[in-house]
């Protein structure tokens, strides 16, 4: 599993779940990811500290990558590469 | 809806536990393409304590069951978040009743099994699989019940049960010959043993533990609380951030229109502080002390009452008043000074 970055690497679109808990970043992720392209990044930055074990589970179940997570102060920023369609598409 | 390919494709109920992990592996052993969903109702008492936790409980201990099963298995779980809808189309006012507790199981199994049904249809999937087992739970898995859920949420002959398939019905996979109802299995009852010697036959590496208890509308405690706010609300839904509160604390009712949720320990009360811009919050500065939540009409004296139940929880050492730091949820805040109540007075006020 990807762990913890030192620095952000670059990313195409950026959701922000700040104060929410699960289920809320796994289901963003899975209503944001089919709208982009494969290869492109997303950064998904909240504050529950449980998103740094259930988003790399997610992507692995659902063929995404995740890259890892950084964090700044009290958030938490977690970044997917879109790897292949979603079920959704 | 998508255009099916030769693949024949199932989504699943899903919860992480034992037994839905199982159906999962017993379907994709039998080449089905499975895309298991976890329906996340807002009453999910794994969910409470992922929110509670302390900061040295170890995180990976509360990944999420359903991801956790999907990651072991290899599969792409969905969640779904079906809690805007879920207390006012199901819990208000279940068709079915209540279970022991404040359960509507059987309401809530057809409203997850047409919430499947839509995304059967969505994604291009051939039938629907649960983890059910014939006769282990007593209001929604006995064989009249299971048949009236099936038909009820519109899935007649399009869900499967692969832990009991033998003893019921061939479903339209197993007459079509999607799945071979031979590999299909024929449990009934509350033990768990057949799944436990088949977890180690088919590789199954982990599992959530067994024992239902999932769900906190089984727990009786959370049913007097949530009873005694919907009694003194009108049987009106009191809204997300209430309910989410609700499983957490210590729960203190002093009169119609005012009642305080107390936090018990560091996990609770950094919970509970998420809150403070929406209710009135206290806390004993000196001192160890709980957060407290005031949820209601506020006026001087049911200030004083939350303050001094406040105190009575903290570990100020003697009846002398102490100052209590009173949050608004506007950012003002004031000091009051009082003192705790006798611990047996606390008792009258608690409803569970």
């Amino acid at each position: 599993m990807a762990g913890e970055l030192t620095s952000k690497p670059a990313w195409d679109r950026l959701i922000d779940v700040k104060g929410e808990y699960c289920p809320v970043p796994v289901s963003r992720v899975q209503e944001i990811l089919p709208a982009m392209k494969i290869g492109e990044v997303l950064c998904v930055v909240g504050t529950d500290p449980l998103m740094i074990v259930d988003l790399p589970a997610w992507c692995y179940g659902n063929g995404q990558e995740f890259i890892g997570y950084y964090r700044e102060h009290e958030t938490i920023h977690c970044f997917i590469k879109k790897n292949r369609k979603t079920i959704a598409e | 809806m998508k255009t099916n390919t030769n693949k024949i494709k199932a989504i699943g109920l899903v919860s992480g536990g034992l037994d839905s992990t199982l159906a999962t592996k017993l379907l994709m052993d039998q080449g089905i393409e499975v895309i298991p969903v976890n329906f996340s109702t807002g009453f999910c008492v794994t969910s409470v304590r992922r929110k509670t936790r302390r900061g040295d409980e170890p995180i990976h201990r509360l990944k999420n069951e359903a991801l956790r099963a999907g990651e072991i298995l290899g599969v792409p779980v969905q969640i779904v978040d079906i809690s805007s809808t879920y207390m006012d189309e199901v819990v208000l006012h279940p068709r079915y009743g209540y279970g022991k507790a404040f359960n509507p199981c059987v309401d809530c199994r057809i409203y997850m099994l047409r919430k499947a049904k839509e995304l059967m249809e969505r994604w291009g999937a051939h039938f629907v699989y649960t983890g059910e087992v014939l006769g282990q739970r007593p209001m929604s898995q006995q064989l009249r019940q299971l048949r009236n859920i099936e038909k009820q949420s519109g899935l007649e002959g399009l869900l499967l049960r692969p832990l009991s398939a033998k003893l019921l019905p061939p479903t339209i996979p197993e007459q079509k010959g999607w799945v071979e109802r031979e590999k299909l299995l024929d449990i009934s009852g509350r033990s768990r043993k057949v799944q436990l010697a088949l977890v180690e036959k088919l590789s199954i590496p982990e599992y959530a533990q067994p024992a239902g208890g999932c769900c906190y509308l089984v727990d009786h405690n959370f049913a007097r609380r949530i009873k005694d706010v919907l009694n003194h609300n009108h049987w009106q839904n009191p809204g997300r951030d209430e309910l989410a509160i609700l499983p957490v604390g210590r729960y203190l009712r002093l009169d119609d229109e005012w009642r305080i949720t107390v936090g018990r320990d560091e996990g609770e009360n950094n919970f509970l502080m998420n809150f403070r811009n929406k209710y009135i919050s206290f806390q004993v500065p000196d001192f160890g002390s709980p957060i407290t939540l005031g949820i209601g009409v506020p006026n001087d004296e049911r200030i004083l009452w939350a303050a001094r139940v406040t105190v009575s929880y903290s570990d100020t050492p003697d009846d002398s008043p102490v100052r209590v730091l009173v949050r608004y949820p506007n950012g003002k805040e004031e000091i009051m000074h009082t003192n705790a109540y006798p611990k047996e007075e606390l008792a009258r006020w608690r409803v569970n």
